[in-house]
């Protein structure tokens, strides 16, 4: 908690500072950023981001960061965020980014460089920016896609990307190539994610793989994304531990399409495939392969200067060949909704100023596989049909 | 849960209510200024390009200098009118465009923000590589290294 207030604290004497800062800032190559967002979620049934059968406010992001140019083919760019989610995240402050990008080329049409330290994993069209409120279509992202209940091992990586840009004539294209090491694998989180449980050893994670291709046509108003990777982890057995030492490989692609249909009227579509070979577990988990499916599809109506509306359907599956649970069910006695979620979903954003969004939704769902466990520590007394109600302020600049 | 359904029922009305009531003016007479070392001379963009430049994807002038954005402040009237006037989008949906490249560490250049459109000739006539807007009523007769570009639909 004393971590906490100290965040507030920086947060708000930057936040109060900073317009002078700004300014001094504008003609210069030091930029300075941050932003501040307050939720509150209310369910019928089942916990999302705290107690909220009851009502919680336990969901605040708060971020600053900062961008020099050091020379014009050098770039250090880094993020401090802290975000309390439920149970599931803590609040604790925490280096989100921090890189350094080099330039290696640069001509009329295109851009080439390599970007050295912590960076984001770029999947999908939010993963990147997805703790940042104004940058997100909706308060909670769609979970088939973008699951929150195992985040951790999606944020960020160590290593090095290296990336290439390119425009013609109103059309853009980038490719990204990662080799990294991903953060936040060895947790109860992500162990759950994988193995079920919190078993007594632990996750480490070897370097990852992955490729992204993003390419826009006619001035952005189509958008494609692709993002393939493999991760391997290996699984170090603990004391009295059931399981043997094991290798879990994560095939992982996410495919990502936008189209602007009128000027106003957007449609959007992403996909979550993936492939986990479990090997060498022992008895307990005997070698396997799983596939978890995520997708949705999200009407956006940007109705005025100031209001954008949604209606999205999203659906996360623990495995596609065993949709409605049955397998899930009998091998591990959990309710079979807790291995599909299907999620109707209708919210706007109100822009209160270039500053200020104001944002609410409504959430029908069938399932509770994206629920986090740990704002549900029974998953016996969850409800297979709920319903959420979140808002959210959020602050920038 | 009804409480809450009905304050947000109540948030929505109210929102949809003003928003209505705060239509975006239509603003004609702003053009695109470019500074004539990178934007050249003469030049004529059509509205994809300009939006194309306008979100930072495009990084270089043709000439290989690199693109540097001029803007009113966001929140500002010129800023809104010439966006949703020139680009066909409103602001805050550029702006996003512009926070998913700073809060994800990819951003290559912010925006060099101006107060006036006396600031906005300034900025732009000594900045190689420099794009930004302008009331036509306030471009002065002597332009110097400043270069009027069309925008076409």
């Amino acid at each position: 908690m004393r971590i906490f207030v100290r965040d507030i604290t920086v947060v708000l004497a930057l936040g109060l500072s900073l317009p002078a800062l700004a300014d001094e800032a504008a003609h210069s190559d030091l930029h300075l950023y941050g932003f501040a967002t307050q939720g509150y979620v209310k369910t019928d049934h089942n916990n999302f981001y705290g107690n909220s059968e009851k009502g919680s406010f336990d969901f605040r992001e708060l971020g600053v960061g900062a961008s020099y140019a050091v020379t014009s083919n050098l770039r250090v760019a880094g993020l401090y965020l802290s975000r309390l989610a439920g149970e599931a995240d803590d609040g604790r402050g925490r280096v989100d980014h921090l890189s350094a990008d080099v330039t290696l080329h640069k001509d009329a049409s295109s851009t080439t460089g390599a970007k050295i330290g912590r960076n984001k994993i770029p999947f999908g069209f939010y993963n990147d920016t997805r703790d940042v409120a104004m940058t997100r279509p909706s308060i909670v992202l769609p979970q088939g896609v973008y699951y929150d209940h195992s985040r951790n091992f999606l944020i960020n990586a160590d290593g090095i990307e290296v990336h290439h840009e390119s425009w013609s004539e109103g059309d853009y294209s980038k490719l990204q190539l990662m080799l990294e090491q991903p953060n936040g694998v060895d947790n109860p989180q992500t162990e759950s994610f994988y193995l079920g449980a919190n078993w007594p050893g632990s996750l480490k994670s070897g370097y990852a793989k992955g490729a992204r291709w993003l390419k826009s046509f006619n001035g952005e108003r189509t958008r494609l994304s692709v993002f393939l990777s493999r991760l391997p982890i290996t699984y170090e057995r603990g004391m009295f531990d059931p399981l043997q030492n094991g290798k879990i490989t994560t095939d992982a692609s996410w495919w990502s399409v936008s189209q602007d249909v009128t000027p106003q009227f957007q449609v959007t579509g992403e996909m979550f495939l993936t492939k986990l070979t479990y090997e060498n577990f022992g008895p307990y988990l005997s070698d396997r392969t799983v596939f978890p499916l995520g997708y949705y599809v999200q009407g956006t109506y940007f109705a005025s200067s100031k209001l954008d509306a949604f209606l999205r359907y999203d659906v996360s599956y623990k495995n596609k060949h065993d949709k409605d649970g049955s397998a899930w069910n009998a091998a591990t006695g959990l309710p079979k909704h807790s291995a599909f979620a299907k999620d109707w979903a209708v919210g706007f954003n109100y822009h209160y100023s270039s500053q200020l969004m104001l944002s609410a939704e409504l959430h029908a769902v069938d399932g509770t596989a994206y629920l986090p466990a740990s704002d549900n520590l029974n998953p016996l007394a969850t409800s297979q049909k709920w319903n959420m109600l979140a808002t959210q302020i959020t602050y920038s600049f | 849960m009804r409480v809450g359904v009905r304050c947000l029922l109540l948030a929505v009305f109210l929102v949809i209510g003003e928003a209505l009531a705060i239509p975006l003016a239509t603003a004609d007479g702003f053009v695109v200024i470019g500074n004539s070392q990178g934007a050249g001379r003469g030049k004529t963009l059509t509205q994809t390009q300009a939006r194309l430049i306008f979100s930072t994807s495009q990084q270089a002038w043709p000439d290989g200098r690199p693109i540097q954005l001029v803007i009113f402040q966001p929140g500002s009237e010129p800023h809104q009118y010439f966006v949703k006037q020139a680009l066909n989008l409103y602001p805050y949906q550029l702006e996003r465009i512009w926070n998913r490249k700073l809060f994800s560490g990819t951003c290559s250049m912010a925006p060099i923000v101006v107060m006036s459109p006396k600031e906005m000739m300034e900025v732009v006539r000594r900045t190689p590589g420099a794009i930004g807007y302008l009331d036509k009523a306030d471009i002065a007769p002597d332009e110097g290294d400043l270069t009027v570009i069309e925008v076409k639909p």
